[in-house]
């Protein structure tokens, strides 16, 4: 992040009184020792938090037979490509991909803007039993009938087996609707009142006023959506049972199949079934996490602002 | 305001029937009982599953399949032809709830819109009517064919299936050992067609084997051979495949697998199979394009199921429907009166508001409220039979048996112990980011500072899948701790410690991102605080325990308070991702408990919605304790 004119400004400054008043941050010895062990502690952590990734990830580009021998342990060795060359051929994985980067878009796209105009029309007091409503969507966040009851009405809707059921049920999203309300209520109400007196409609409003508006907090939402979309498998595991639905099978569920479901096998009956090979369950696993990865830094940007909005409204 | 006229009190009160009767519309088309496509039932043996709604018949081909029709077709009771008159008759009594819903809507405007809105409600209900009568229509062709069926000889049931080799000894057979050794986990599609060209599809089979034929080899968790259940066409079937000497045997019947034995349940319900006519059938098993066909014997059992014409009066619910709305419409159309020349349509603002966001309050109310209607499970033996069925109401048993049977109650027990034990875990060391977030502030490093609250949320956003494929790296016994160590250990296989290691992944996983509600806490607090401390002669330490931590208290408390609404919720995820054989007894939380009575093999349907119902009902008990403690705590509650 680039530094403004004023941060710059401000180090200067700290930096002077820090030498005015060095006698009073004067280090002592155990001064020293706490922040050698601070730091070490920090350290060792964000450490935990990078090096899983890195580890499966230079086994996947490791020599397969390197890495079968345990060999890869810190650093890669003899690079190659193979894994993710291999990974094209087995179609579940492409297809469970293709799957997976559609619920997110499409999915998402969907509850932003849903999220956009119902945040809108929460804030208008002249709809009919605004009240009313509005506590009739936000319960939902608090209560529901439980994960079977969910399962067996998407079954009688329709929306086992079917695509659509990564998409219908979350297009509506309260928390989210909540954070929207909120920043706009943080609009000064002038602005919509002198567009209404000089004639313009509700939706002319939401569209030309309230919409550019809360461009930030819809990025926002729209980043905790898509990682939602892309992290959830749940549903993907109690919709997409029939082996109809296996082409619905989303990244993270094949990714749970290859893990658990052969391991599983693996350890009930000394290995007698074939299970995934390991290359393979950590080339997944990369496939899985690089788009994290990747729209992490534009997250970041956001996920401060998200929190606290959230941590104010609940 | 002007005070309303006689004309005007009466259309009032007509507009209100009629938004009613539309709105009933509207959700009859959800519920399965107002499906007026289902025709067909099974008189004696096993009931077809009636779960599939009008709006689910019309929108997918696959949803008005029933087992009624597709037993229907298949029996000649029902010609291919009228299942498509069914679909068209579905789709009218759709655009015909949708119309009248959009009339009621519009009925809300001024004049000229609500003379319009009456054009559409009438339309909507003459489309009812039209959809009505089409399906009365199949009901009087179909009732005839029905009657000579019964009359005649019964061929319609079955009770042993014989799959033999006989056509290509060679696919089965011989191949079969690489074929089935190579295609562990593998769904075959498999279609049954008889002699007479009648065939059903979209079964599947699902082999899990071992390199050799022998049998011992295939009792194990998820190794049994069996025809899985195909939720598309709602076929019940689970078949025992057993390799005798050269032949397949396929029984039907409902077996389920416990502790590696086999044991039959023969109250079950699923043999369906009796839709098929005894005689020869072919079977064609196919797997990655080849195809194996084989002959399949079909004997007729001891039970008979006579299948017969249901007529559906839930359509003469539609009809009336109808004709309440073409009625009040008609009345208010002369009530009203003609709209002034040249008025625009115009509704007023509340109005236009609320039906814009009318759409979204449907989609809530079938997302959020309507699996409350599942809710209805808890009091029948078979949820796939209606709870008015005979015999099917079981009364408070599946709220008793938890606690009355006693193998169900340790269990049960034994779930609510992993549930609290691991819920209160987190919640003593709730205080832990807030710790992160004092420490880390004392980093005067703003590089280091900014490296560390990067990537220590990092694992905040992946999935419990990824966490384990990382468990899975490091810990399997092929992973980079044994490896290091030289040992060939599985730790994830490891029954100790338990509880502290999902902990400690959960607070690896969550701790940077919950911290940072605590570091924007502490960069709000008024730095000459720290100042006049230091000039007091305060250390560090002092100013962290006095200064930083009681500015953090009052958001750690509510955050604290919140929780405790969320104990019974564990999340299924991590303990679905880290249970095995050897763990699943100290990681089975309730929600965990939940899903596992139903998926993978479970079926408790009922069991699993009071156990999901209780814990809904105490969950939000706790919320509203929660929340009027955290209003107490700062002024101000969640809702």
């Amino acid at each position: 992040m680039a530094k403004t004119a004023e941060e710059k400004m401000n180090e200067k400054l700290e930096k002077e009184y820090y030498k005015k008043h060095k006698r009073m941050y004067r280090l002592s010895a155990s001064d020293i020792v706490f922040s050698i062990i601070n730091y070490a502690v920090f350290f060792i952590f964000t450490f935990s938090c990078i090096f899983p990734f890195y580890y499966i990830f230079i086994q996947t580009i490791s020599d397969p037979s390197l890495v079968a021998s345990g060999a890869i342990r810190f650093y890669p060795r003899g690079l190659t490509i193979s894994n993710y060359v291999n990974i094209l051929h087995e179609n579940q994985i492409i297809s469970a991909f293709v799957v997976s980067v559609a619920r997110t878009l499409i999915g998402t796209t969907l509850m932003v803007l849903a999220s956009g105009l119902i945040g809108y029309l929460v804030t208008q007091d002249k709809m009919w039993k605004k009240k009313l409503w509005y506590r009739f969507m936000v319960i939902t966040m608090y209560f529901n009938a439980g994960t079977i009851p969910w399962v067996m009405n998407m079954r009688l809707l329709g929306l086992e087996g079917n695509f659509l059921a990564y998409i219908i049920p979350g297009i509506v999203s309260p928390y989210n609707i909540i954070l929207v309300k909120t920043y706009i209520e943080s609009i000064p109400a002038e602005l919509e009142e002198s567009a209404f007196i000089d004639g313009a409609g509700y939706m002319t409003v939401f569209r030309k006023i309230i919409w550019p508006l809360c461009k930030p907090i819809l990025a926002t939402i729209a980043i905790f959506g898509a990682v939602g979309h892309w992290n959830s498998f749940t549903d993907s595991l109690m919709l997409m049972t029939a082996p109809e639905a296996q082409k619905y099978h989303t990244l993270q569920h094949v990714l749970y199949n290859y893990l658990v479901r052969n391991q599983r096998v693996d350890t009930s009956a000394g290995g007698s079934v074939q299970t995934v090979s390991a290359a393979v369950k950590y080339t997944c696993s990369m496939v899985t996490i690089i788009p994290i990865l990747i729209v992490y830094p534009f997250m970041q940007k956001y996920f401060q602002k998200g929190i606290m909005l959230g941590a104010v409204k609940g | 305001m002007e005070k309303k006229t006689g004309k005007e009190k009466v259309s009032g009160v007509l507009y209100i029937i009629q938004r009613i009767a539309a709105l009933l519309g509207v959700c009859a088309i959800f519920f399965p009982t107002f499906n007026p496509s289902y025709i067909f039932t099974v008189v004696d043996g096993n009931p077809m599953n009636n779960t599939t709604s009008l709006f689910t018949a019309a929108i997918s081909t696959s949803g008005i399949m029933s087992d009624g029709i597709v037993s229907g077709i298949s029996r000649n009771l029902l010609e291919a032809g009228s299942f498509t008159t069914l679909r068209v008759a579905c789709i009218l009594l759709l655009l015909g709830v949708i119309a009248a819903g959009v009339g009621a809507c519009m009925s809300v405007g001024n004049k000229t819109m609500k003379q319009v809105s009456h054009l559409v409600s009438i339309g909507g209900a003459v489309l009812l009517i039209v959809g009505g009568v089409i399906i009365i229509n199949i009901g009087n062709n179909v009732e005839s064919i029905v009657k000579v069926e019964e009359s005649g000889e019964t061929t319609d049931s079955v009770y042993q299936v014989t799959l033999a080799e006989e056509t290509d000894a060679d696919t089965w057979t011989s191949d079969a050992t690489t074929m089935l050794s190579q295609c562990e986990n593998d769904v075959y599609r498999i279609t049954i067609a008889n002699n007479s060209g009648k065939s059903m599809e979209g079964w599947a089979l699902q082999i899990h084997v071992g390199a050799d034929y022998d049998m011992s080899n295939y009792i194990g968790i998820n190794r049994k051979f069996s025809i899985l259940y195909d939720r598309n066409n709602y076929v019940d079937y689970e078949f025992n495949v057993e390799l005798e000497g050269e032949y397949l045997v396929v029984t039907p019947g409902n077996y389920t697998m416990e502790e590696g034995e086999l044991t039959l349940d023969e109250s079950a319900s699923g043999n369906y199979i009796s839709t098929i006519d005894a005689g020869t059938l072919t079977l064609t098993l196919i797997m990655d394009g080849i195809s194996a066909d084989t002959e399949v014997i079909v004997t007729d059992g001891a039970r008979a199921q006579n299948m017969a014409w249901i007529f559906p009066t839930c359509v003469y619910i539609y009809i009336a429907l109808a004709v309440i709305v073409i009625v009040t419409s008609l009345v208010n159309a002369v009530l009203i009166g003609k709209a002034p020349a040249g008025e625009h349509m115009h509704m007023e603002t509340e109005y236009q508001l609320f039906i814009m966001f009318l759409p979204f309050i449907l989609l809530i109310f079938a997302f959020s409220y309507l699996p409350l209607y599942g809710w209805r499970f808890t009091f029948v033996w078979d949820e796939t039979k209606s709870i008015t069925a005979e015999g099917n109401f079981a009364g408070t048993h599946w709220f008793t048996v938890l606690f009355a049977d006693s193998a169900f109650r340790k269990l049960f027990l034994n779930v609510m112990k992993n549930t609290l034990g691991l819920s209160f875990l987190g919640l003593f060391t709730s205080w832990l980011p807030m710790v992160f977030a004092v420490f880390l502030n004392e980093v005067k490093n703003s590089k280091f500072k900014g490296f560390v609250t990067t990537f220590s949320t990092i694992p905040n956003f992946i999935s419990w899948v990824l966490v384990y494929s990382i468990a899975f790296a490091i810990f399997s016994a092929d992973g980079l701790v044994s490896n290091l160590l030289g040992i060939n250990h599985n730790y994830l296989q490891d029954s100790t410690h338990l509880w502290l290691k999902m902990w400690a992944w959960g607070t690896w996983k969550g701790i940077g991102w919950s911290a940072i509600i605590y570091i924007s806490g502490i960069a709000g607090i008024d730095q000459q605080l720290y100042e006049a401390a230091s000039i007091d002669g305060a250390g560090r330490f002092q100013r962290m325990w006095s200064i930083t931590l009681p500015c953090l208290l009052p958001t750690f408390v509510v955050m604290l308070v919140m929780s405790v609404a969320g104990i019974l919720s564990n999340g299924m995820d991590q303990y679905l991702m880290f249970s095995n054989a050897q763990t699943i007894d100290d990681l089975n939380v309730l929600d965990l408990y939940v899903y596992n009575l139903v998926f993978d093999g479970g079926g408790q349907v009922p069991l699993s919605t009071v156990v999901g119902m209780g814990k809904s009902i105490v969950s939000i008990i706790l919320f509203f304790i929660a929340n009027s403690a955290a209003k107490a705590i700062r002024g101000n509650g969640i809702v």
